[in-house]
């Protein structure tokens, strides 16, 4: 603090008598009144002491606006199209005073359709004070300059408030429990406690900074050639008092769009035959197309169900099959290889916490990783998800009526 | 005192006239003091020359620098005599080293809050056993010895500081 004194009063003398610019030097409170009484002792011609007099002037302290301290989100990557993400900034002033902070938002994007959709908080309010005196370590209690107002709120710094001690500098975070301003008129200080005592010592004349929350809402928009394009979004705090002063922050959102594709083969199982595309599975050749059977044969159905290597992750997949007319579900016969680790059978029951469940007319299977059909009534599960180069595999049976 | 004497036996509705006529009656100094701040205000007119002016200051920003004027008069038929004008540089301010003046004056300065003035040559302090010689910015007080005031005379002192 000294060496900081010293060298601005070696700029102020370098100056002369120009105006001093105003700096973020800051370590009275905003709102502190700073009173000069002069007293005049004196003698009359005789030499008999006489009557003091005295006169006084005051003028208060302005706020000097000071750029907040912001949290770096961490940027979100995978994010999916047209979802609302929240980007929680933890903000902590380092004025000298209380001052709103403007929050406002914008994108570069790469690849994208247009510019994300913001919402949330559109400004943020934090208090702010100083050391009034030096602070042992070990402290629940310290000084603060008087505001003027004996209201409980020092600056808008109020019980139940997170504050910062010296935010920029050894910054330890303590919560407000009390605040007494009745002292504030005889002394020019007021006192805050603090829920626990203070790790650090303090010298006079540091900042004391709320620390608040904001939370800006970002909705991806769509991608416009698969699979990924970006926003990179800066939010930006302006304090209100000079709108010169301001701290930023940005949030890459790397945007997959998922892009699932679904086959279906079938092969004969009784009578193999297939003049179509085939595909090998499980040892078996499935076609296309061109595949007959004769009434009482038994068909074997495979749905793939891929999300390309590059995509973003497919949630919730619901693979709903209706059996086809003329045909009768083979009961318990869906099988699934969830992503390529292997054929597993289910069972046709409804809601006991597999991944299939049927009436015989419609085959529902909660295809990808953790899909489930706990959730009560038929088609009402929750479906897997396939991270990007994933595939899932689903059999089934049925005979010809 | 022996002023205070008498006004104790003056009516009360005869107490205004009772001073005058004390003070034409017995020669008495009657001092008084008046202090301002003020900063430095520059301006540009439309030609682009600027000017700086010193006005009032009802407040003023930290890292500003501030200008504190002292003016005193004996508006009295006697002279005043022995003359200290004592000014805590007050809380939330620094003392600007070489700020003070006082024509006709000599100027002490404190740091024990006002309990004891040297001049700022004398004003030392000891330190791990090591006498150093104070930093203005340790100033916490001033004080302006004015060897008299002549009747109806008034004269100015000052010291500027950088709020904190």
């Amino acid at each position: 603090m000294k060496s900081q004194a010293v060298r601005y009063l070696g700029a102020a003398l370098l100056a002369g008598s120009m105006i001093s610019p105003i700096t973020a030097y800051a370590s009275t409170a905003a709102n502190t009144s700073i009173t000069n009484t002069v007293t005049v002792n004196f003698d009359d011609a005789a030499g008999n002491a006489q009557t003091a007099v005295t006169a006084s002037v005051s003028f208060s302290v302005n706020l000097v606006a000071s750029a907040p301290i912001l949290s770096a989100p961490a940027d979100v990557d995978p994010a999916t199209e047209s979802t609302l993400y929240n980007q929680v900034y933890t903000v902590t002033a380092t004025a000298n005073g209380n001052d709103t902070y403007n929050i406002t938002n914008a994108s570069v994007n790469t690849n994208m359709d247009g510019d994300p959709a913001f919402g949330g908080d559109a400004s943020i309010v934090l208090g702010g004070s100083t050391t009034a005196a030096a602070i042992t370590a070990g402290a629940t209690t310290f000084t603060v300059p008087f505001d003027g107002t004996d209201d409980s709120e020092v600056n808008l710094i109020a019980v139940g408030d997170t504050i910062v001690l010296d935010p920029t500098g050894t910054a330890e975070v303590a919560t407000v429990t009390a605040i007494d301003e009745s002292t504030g008129a005889a002394n020019n200080t007021a006192t805050i406690t603090v829920g626990s005592a203070l790790a650090n010592s303090f010298a006079a004349g540091l900042i004391i900074g709320e620390q608040g929350t904001a939370t800006i809402t970002v909705t991806t928009d769509t991608v416009t050639t698969p699979p990924t394009g970006t926003h990179n979004v800066t939010v930006t705090y302006t304090s209100v008092a000079d709108a010169g002063v301001t701290a930023d922050d940005s949030v890459l959102y790397t945007v997959y769009r998922s892009a699932l594709t679904v086959t279906k083969f079938v092969r004969n199982d009784s009578n193999p035959n297939g003049t179509g595309t085939s595909t090998s599975f499980n040892g078996q050749t499935y076609y296309d197309s061109g595949v007959n059977g004769n009434p009482g044969d038994t068909m074997e159905y495979l749905v793939v169900v891929e999300n390309p290597a590059g995509y973003g992750d497919a949630q919730n997949i619901v693979v709903s099959d209706p059996v086809p007319q003329f045909t009768t579900y083979v009961a318990s016969s869906v099988q699934m290889d969830v992503d390529g680790g292997g054929l597993v059978g289910y069972a046709d029951t409804a809601d006991n916490g597999d991944a299939v469940e049927t009436d015989g007319s419609t085959i529902y299977v909660y295809a990808g990783v953790g899909g489930d059909d706990t959730a009560a009534g038929l088609g009402n599960g929750t479906g897997g998800t396939l991270a990007g180069g994933e595939t899932a595999s689903v059999l089934f049976q049925v005979t010809i009526d | 005192m022996n002023t205070r004497l008498r006004f104790l036996t003056v009516p009360a509705a005869l107490l205004c006239s009772g001073l005058l006529m004390a003070g034409a009656a017995q020669a008495a100094p009657q001092v008084s003091v008046t202090v301002k701040v003020e900063r430095d205000v520059q301006t540009t007119d439309a030609d682009g020359n600027t000017d700086v002016q010193r006005q009032e200051a009802g407040d003023a920003a930290p890292g500003e620098t501030l200008y504190y004027t002292i003016t005193y008069a004996n508006s009295g038929d006697e002279s005043a005599t022995n003359v200290k004008l004592d000014n805590p540089v007050p809380d939330g301010a620094s003392f600007i080293a070489g700020s003070a003046w006082g024509e006709g004056t000599d100027m002490l300065f404190s740091i024990d809050g006002g309990k004891s003035f040297k001049k700022a040559a004398a004003l030392t302090y000891s330190q791990g056993g090591e006498t150093r010689t104070a930093m203005p910015e340790q100033y916490n007080a001033l004080r302006w010895v004015v060897p008299d005031i002549q009747p109806n005379t008034t004269g100015s002192v000052g010291f500027s500081v950088l709020v904190k």
